[in-house]
């Protein structure tokens, strides 16, 4: 099994540490969602695993150093979709797709049209190729987005080992329907033997299709394991401040209702077993 | 969604093949466009001589008794080599234009506009006004290498100093960038005044020569340097045009595409300050150019930077060459400064943008 693996991960934003030396992996097969309240980290921490940040203490992404591997290396095995994306120039959505190919494999320009359809049809986009993207809504813009990184790393496991994908807050800007589809996607690639890496806000969603959760607060994590073991009454109220309530829905899985202040249950330890 | 992924169908004529074909085709046209442009150029002026006359003698197809040696003085040796340079000094300004706005991410970014065009001109007054003092006694008059090098020194540490000061974490403000860009421009024009104090009469006719902008001085030294300059710069930017197209996302997403981004960015500074101190130095203050002819291209041809870049060099080298044949026939026999010219058809167009899209000030 491969693993991208951060040890002892410490980063600074001016005096203020955002990192007090992490240790994270997430394992290649599955998806690894990190949770946490606002400003707790894991935006930071995705995005120096993902190479964009200086920080002290290691990444290893499949066994290899990621500070000795160079940009189009990292492209290689790793995809990044950020929160959000800004394109400067009137692009359309077929031209941003294919910039996923920049440092790609494929030279043959039928092979790579026609991966850029495959991908706007995998992000539900089919026939959008010629859109300009400013003209798009935001949760079109974000699928647009994703669509380029699918394209980067199309396969899930390359020569190189398995590759992946790594999204920092994927489903914030979308409607439930494709929030679904996107975990959807996320959970095939992980079935197909590579690995996700995915920051997440709703919990029912990181409960219901994350192998491995990772809460994390004020820049350390308080808890991690398969949902099951995590999404508690105990560990969401000390990870979130808040009370929440974890309950069974009708068939598996498990799923969070938040509650109103007026409905505050009195009994907060009350988890599923 | 999910499950087996469909490809195919079509798909390979689908998307972009149109687009590419409209960006090749203008490229096409373009160059047709400019070799005219450049014909009816040789044509204007304010004596009279044929062209064809001339063009005949060049081929061996006429004798030298058909046409007068001072119809062959005036095209081969005064507007041949002015149209010439006309052409390679707009293709100059209209590629660092889109340059700088590819990795300033930011369709308002121009060399005149951000204070680059000023940096270059600093760099030139300083050669010709101190250059005798500090270095080589003849080094004005004789030395045709020192003008422009001084003249790019000095618009690579304005765009350096430019792209540190508009720049924080990766993202430009718009904003920040023309302010900046404003100060840095006044700056380098207030010492550049300072040397106009400090110059001698010769010195201030050679300053007065380039401050207005003109391609009256034209010759064949001039134009090989700029010649040999855009020649490195176009053979360099095809290998950067993917990368800039990338940056459209962000320096961040760049990055993660596998874009060296920093050593891009260095290269596209060192090439715009070459490109922009080049043609300053050789034909002084041209505005509008490099902000003007990007922007039509992204509106017929799109922002792909494989096209964008070429599309630039030949329709800045057509307006260029135009502007400056109403230049010399709009009041001939009298000639106009082009930097009038292009300023004239240049701002109201560069007022136009920010009516038209004031949003992208906004952020």
């Amino acid at each position: 099994m491969h693993m991208i693996t951060a040890k002892g991960l410490n980063v600074r934003h001016g005096q203020k540490a955002i990192l007090h030396g992490v240790d994270f992996q997430a394992r290649s097969g599955e998806i690894t969602v990190v949770a946490g309240p606002n400003g707790s980290g894991k935006s930071t921490l995705v995005r120096a695993i993902s190479g964009e940040l200086a920080f002290e203490g290691s990444v290893t992404i499949n066994g290899v150093d990621a500070s000795a591997m160079k940009a189009w290396e990292m492209a290689a095995v790793r995809a990044v979709l950020p929160q959000e994306t800004l394109v400067t120039f009137p692009f359309t959505a077929g031209e941003v797709v294919r910039l996923g190919l920049t440092t790609g494999i494929f030279s043959n320009r039928a092979v790579r049209n026609q991966m850029v359809e495959a991908a706007l049809e995998r992000v539900g986009l089919a026939g959008f190729s010629r859109r300009i993207v400013h003209e798009l809504s935001g949760g079109e813009r974000q699928r647009v987005q994703l669509a380029r990184v699918l394209c980067q790393i199309w396969e899930p496991v390359g020569e190189e080992g398995p590759r992946w994908l790594i999204m920092d807050e994927p489903v914030s800007s979308l409607d439930v329907r494709h929030q679904l589809a996107v975990m959807e996607l996320a959970r095939d690639y992980a079935a197909g033997g590579g690995g996700v890496i995915a920051v997440m806000h709703d919990l029912n969603l990181s409960a219901l299709y994350a192998d491995h959760i990772a809460f994390m607060k004020d820049g350390r994590f308080v808890a991690e394991g398969t949902p099951a073991e995590v999404v508690t009454a105990e560990v969401l109220e000390a990870v979130f401040d808040c009370a929440l309530k974890p309950g069974l829905p009708p068939r598996d899985g498990i799923f969070v209702l938040p509650q109103s202040a007026a409905s505050q249950p009195t009994n907060l330890s009350l988890a599923a077993e | 969604m999910s499950g087996v992924v469909e490809t195919g169908e079509g798909s390979m004529l689908g998307g972009f093949i149109s687009r590419e074909a409209v960006a090749v085709l203008t490229l096409c046209g373009l160059g047709v466009l400019l070799v005219i442009g450049m014909g009816m150029s040789l044509t204007a002026g304010a004596s009279s001589a044929s062209v064809g006359n001339v063009i005949r003698y060049w081929l061996g197809l006429s004798g030298s008794d058909a046409v007068a040696p001072r119809e062959i003085l005036i095209i081969q040796q005064i507007r041949l080599p002015r149209v010439v340079m006309g052409a390679l000094v707009g293709a100059c300004l209209a590629v660092s234009g889109a340059v700088m706005q590819g990795i300033f991410r930011n369709p308002l970014a121009d060399p005149g506009l951000a204070g680059v065009s000023a940096g270059s001109g600093l760099g030139a007054a300083t050669i010709i006004v101190l250059g005798g003092a500090i270095a080589l006694p003849q080094i004005v008059t004789a030395n045709f290498l020192a003008l422009p090098l001084a003249a790019f020194i000095g618009g690579l540490l304005t765009t350096g100093l430019l792209y540190q000061l508009a720049t924080r974490k990766g993202r430009t403000s718009i904003a920040t960038m023309l302010l900046a860009g404003i100060a840095l421009g006044a700056l380098a024009q207030s010492a550049t005044g300072i040397l106009f104090f400090m110059a001698d009469d010769r010195q201030l006719r050679d300053l007065n020569f380039w401050l207005l902008g003109s391609l009256g001085g034209a010759n064949w030294l001039k134009i090989a340097t700029l010649a040999g300059v855009l020649a490195v710069s176009m053979t360099v930017l095809p290998f950067m045009a993917a990368g800039l197209n990338a940056l459209a996302l962000g320096e961040a997403a760049a990055g993660h595409m596998g874009v060296p981004v920093e050593r891009m960015k260095a290269t596209a500074v060192v090439i715009v300050a070459a490109m922009t101190g080049t043609a300053v130095a050789v034909s002084g203050g041209i505005g509008f150019v490099g902000i003007v002819v990007p922007h039509i291209l992204r509106l017929s041809i799109g922002p792909d930077h494989r096209f964008l870049l070429p599309g630039a060099a030949l329709l800045g080298a057509i307006l260029l060459v135009l502007a400056d044949a109403v230049a010399r026939t709009l009041l001939a026999p009298a000639e106009l400064p082009i930097g009038i010219i292009t300023a004239l058809g240049g701002a109201p167009f560069f007022l136009w943008i920010l009516l038209r899209r004031r949003s992208v000030l906004d952020f």
